[in-house]
């Protein structure tokens, strides 16, 4: 297949996870939309490092799932703490940003 | 030469500033000789200046525009007959005056603040005596009306003293707005505002059919800024309660100097008003003359039934100033002049004498409650009785010499006015001599103990009565001085002078008539002419008028603002501003929903619209 | 490989879209899993031997797992699912947008010629030829991530702990 054909299905999966962030009410399902797109960007690092013959591509790769490991820890512990503190993990009940 | 002048113009501000700077000079004793100091200073270079015959002018340029087509701005100097024959007065009256204001003021607490007042405006004095251009001229002006402000309020724990120095600005205020607007017009029509240069434009015959008409409504405007100053009708209204500041300022500022400033200043722009005895320029110097007689008699009637010694001497300023405004109109310049300067020394000595009486009475000043001081204050009493018979105009006191010079000058133009300068004589005679009588003769009737005066009063008293017995011999000297402010020498006409004397005379007996023997003559007199009596001594209501004026004008033109600030300003063009702002404000705030889901949809949609409008661009 | 492309590419696109459409925490959860497998199996045909087994090793092992954990921790109730249920969320403005994206990138793509490129065959020794750079070029930033995580675990650590004494 095609670099095309590749580049295309990181950005299909990178839709389908923009869709989860959009519309789930669930902060813990958002999280993981999140994980999806950061894949899907990793997918299109390595189809170009493949297509130009330069490793650096999975390099890169290599710090991203790195920093979405890191990211994912902290993101989790957060979402503990406000289910601590509202009892909820609705996103439509932590808006004291509003009023 | 010029250094000398510079000198004596900026002496008296050193000494203001000095006075206001420097508590330690306020307190003591060295402060009020300072002021005293810079004003003989004046006396010393104006006799320099006379007896040397220096004529200088020293201009100081400020700002010149004339390269792109404005004027000139800056200040000068100017040493001429004129300005020297008014130095002299100022220097000499104003030190006489100095030094009895040191008698009078003592034990005041705040002499220190007085004095340097006094400097301060004799320092606005000296600017407008010096002034080589208009603008010059009406700053010091205003300054002089500013002194003139702070010296009326001297006392201004009484409500009535600061009442009265409001009232004096704020009339003056009026006045100057035409002053001002003549200016101008002055400057539009000539493209000058120093003298000489508007003096050549007109002379040169610039100005010429529509012209002359337009120099004529210019030359109102500017007597307008003269009858302010100079308190003539209807700007008179200020000067009687100005008698509220201490008598040496009365002496000084409302009889000598400043009140004929506006008198000198029209005689230094006599060229605007029809020159002399050349191209008639019309009605204007009718006009001016007439207001100068109209006040004249106005004031004289009022003056008749004062009780207050000042009040009367203020109201005879009025009325001797509408004289000196006669002859202006005339076109008899050094006459009015000639006038000014005698007016100035015996008008400062009656004042003077005034001031001792007041004194010696411990401050009272109501006439009724004197009497029969001839015997306990006989200087006063001798130098007093010179400065009326100067006044009433008596041969061959000053007075006499100057106000019949008056009458030849109206006999020869305005013979209307001439009999009504007459009749005024012959108030004026009256009034005075009611006046004498009332405080020096017959008994006393008051109840505190009255003494003379010291030294330091009287002397100043005596050295203004001599000046006032003989200044007005060599009047013919005189003319010739100020040649270039009159059409001829004028000599005294004999039926003229005996005809006015003998008004005068009448005048005399007539008080003597009624005063005499006490006060029930003048009491009946005033029961049988009631009516009369009460316009007499309401001013003719004058001053009533004008605060209705102010009061429904004023109220109604403010009611209006008021509307129009409340509907138009607030309502239209601050009201819409704020409720869109508001409304758009509502509507933005929906954007902030703490929601994550729709921040992330923000995102995206941001996101997506960059890709492609980038997309979009670099396809082109 | 094209076959296999296809397979991995459907258990991509497809287990993707149940995860995000599950309303039960550990099904989407799982999915993800799987989602991350078939990028693994991708991985593979690319070459990209190392990363693939990092990236199930980390994604689908270490990271769902401390997701796994949080969702059974909390262990939220049948209705409070059932709450966050919500009605269309605006999907019709989320389609757009998918759309307009996904046109953007086919488009940018076929410009630049990517659908002519075939993948290639990438040379033996892959494994150290992303070491080198790593340790070499990148040893900076390699040695900042590893900052980074100690950073995040400090961070997780401090943010969940109850009552500091």
């Amino acid at each position: 297949m095609t670099v095309g054909h590749m580049v295309t299905l990181a950005g299909v999966l990178f839709t389908v996870g923009m869709l989860g962030v959009l519309s789930r009410r669930n902060i813990l399902i958002v999280l993981l939309s999140v994980e999806l797109m950061l894949n899907a960007a990793a997918l299109a690092f390595v189809a170009f490092a493949n297509r130009w013959d330069n490793l650096d591509g999975q390099v890169m790769v290599f710090f991203a799932i790195t920093v979405a490991a890191a990211e994912v820890a902290v993101g989790l512990a957060i979402v503990i703490a406000l289910f601590r503190l509202r009892a909820t993990v609705d996103t439509d009940r932590v808006d004291l940003l509003q009023r | 030469m010029g250094f000398l002048a510079w000198t004596t113009l900026l002496a008296p501000l050193l000494a203001a500033v000095a006075l206001t700077l420097m508590p330690g000079l306020r307190r003591s004793g060295a402060g009020p000789k300072l002021a005293i100091a810079s004003v003989l200073f004046c006396a010393f270079s104006s006799f320099l200046f006379w007896v040397g015959d220096v004529e200088l002018h020293s201009p100081w340029s400020w700002m010149d525009l004339s390269g792109a087509g404005g004027p000139l701005v800056g200040i000068g100097v100017l040493v001429d007959p004129l300005s020297k024959m008014m130095l002299l007065v100022v220097g000499w009256v104003g030190s006489a005056i100095f030094v009895f204001a040191l008698g009078y003021m003592k034990g005041d607490p705040s002499i220190g603040r007085f004095f340097a007042k006094f400097a301060l405006f004799v320092f606005s004095m000296l600017g407008i005596v010096l002034a080589d251009n208009f603008l010059m001229i009406f700053v010091f002006w205003e300054l002089v009306g500013a002194s003139s402000y702070l010296l009326i309020g001297y006392y201004y724990e009484k409500p009535s003293a600061v009442e009265a120095g409001k009232k004096a600005f704020l009339t003056n205020r009026v006045a100057d707005f035409g002053f001002l607007l003549g200016i101008l017009l002055i400057w539009n029509l000539t493209g000058h505002f120093d003298f000489a240069g508007i003096e050549q434009a007109i002379a040169g015959g610039a100005l010429s059919g529509a012209g002359s008409g337009t120099l004529a409504f210019a030359a109102l405007l500017i007597f307008m800024g003269a009858a302010g100053k100079s308190a003539q009708i209807p700007f008179h209204v200020w000067l009687p309660d100005a008698m509220e500041g201490p008598t040496p300022v009365s002496a000084l500022m409302h009889a000598a100097t400043m009140v004929a400033a506006g008198v000198y200043m029209v005689i230094r722009v006599f060229f605007c008003f029809g020159g002399v005895g050349g191209v008639d320029w019309g009605w204007a110097p009718g006009f001016v003359a007439m207001t100068g007689g109209f006040t004249a008699v106005l004031a004289a009637t009022i003056a008749l039934v004062q009780r207050d010694i000042k009040k009367v001497l203020a109201y005879s300023t009025l009325s001797q100033l509408g004289y000196m405004v006669m002859a202006l109109g005339a076109g008899y310049y050094s006459i009015a002049m000639f006038h000014l300067t005698t007016h100035a020394f015996f008008k400062g000595l009656l004042f003077l004498c005034a001031g001792s009486v007041i004194h010696g009475c411990h401050h009272e000043q109501d006439m009724f409650k004197m009497g029969g001081l001839r015997r306990r204050m006989p200087v006063t009493f001798w130098t007093f009785t010179a400065g009326m018979l100067a006044l009433t105009g008596i041969i061959p006191f000053a007075g006499f010499w100057s106000k019949d010079l008056i009458l030849d000058a109206l006999h020869q133009k305005l013979h209307g006015l001439q009999w009504i300068a007459t009749i005024t004589a012959g108030l004026t005679a009256l009034y005075m001599a009611r006046a004498w009588i009332l405080t020096f003769l017959g008994e006393y009737r008051g109840h505190a103990h009255p003494h003379e005066s010291p030294k330091v009063m009287t002397l100043p008293l005596v050295f203004l009565a001599i000046m006032s017995f003989w200044i007005g011999w060599p009047y013919g000297a005189f003319q010739s001085y100020l040649g270039k402010w009159s059409p001829k020498p004028l000599h005294i006409d004999p039926s003229i002078a005996v005809v006015s004397s003998a008004v005068v005379a009448v005048g005399y007996l007539a008080a003597f008539w009624f005063y005499r023997k006490g006060l029930e003559r003048p009491g009946r007199l005033k029961a049988r002419f009631h009516g009369l009596w009460l316009l007499l001594d309401n001013k003719y209501y004058i001053d009533d008028f004008y605060l209705w004026l102010v009061r429904s004008v004023q109220q109604a033109v403010a009611a209006a603002c008021r509307w129009i600030e409340e509907k138009v300003v607030v309502g239209v063009l601050v009201g819409y501003p704020t409720r869109f702002t508001r409304w758009s404000g509502d509507k933005l705030r929906g954007l902030q929903q703490g929601r994550l889901n729709f921040y992330a949809y923000c995102f995206v949609g941001g996101m997506t619209v960059l890709i492609v409008l980038l997309l979009l661009g670099s396809r082109g | 490989m094209t076959l296999f492309f296809w397979i991995f590419a459907a258990l991509i696109a497809g287990a993707g879209l149940m995860a995000v459409t599950r309303r039960n925490g550990v099904s989407a959860a799982l999915w993800a899993a799987v989602v991350f497998i078939g990028i693994a199996g991708e991985f593979v045909l690319m070459r990209a031997y190392f990363l693939a087994v990092v990236e199930v090793l980390v994604y689908a092992g270490a990271i769902m797992v401390l997701f796994l954990f949080v969702i059974m921790l909390l262990n939220l109730r049948e209705e409070d699912l059932q709450a966050m249920q919500g009605g269309p969320r605006l999907h019709v403005a989320g389609a757009f947008f998918a759309v307009a994206f996904l046109g953007a990138l086919v488009w940018t793509c076929r410009r630049a010629g990517l659908f002519a490129e075939p993948l290639r065959a990438v040379k033996a020794g892959e494994t150290s030829g992303v070491a080198g750079p790593l340790f070499e070029r990148f040893v900076l930033p390699f040695e900042i991530a590893s900052l980074l995580l100690l950073a995040a675990i400090v961070g997780a650590v401090l943010i969940t702990k109850r009552r500091l004494r």
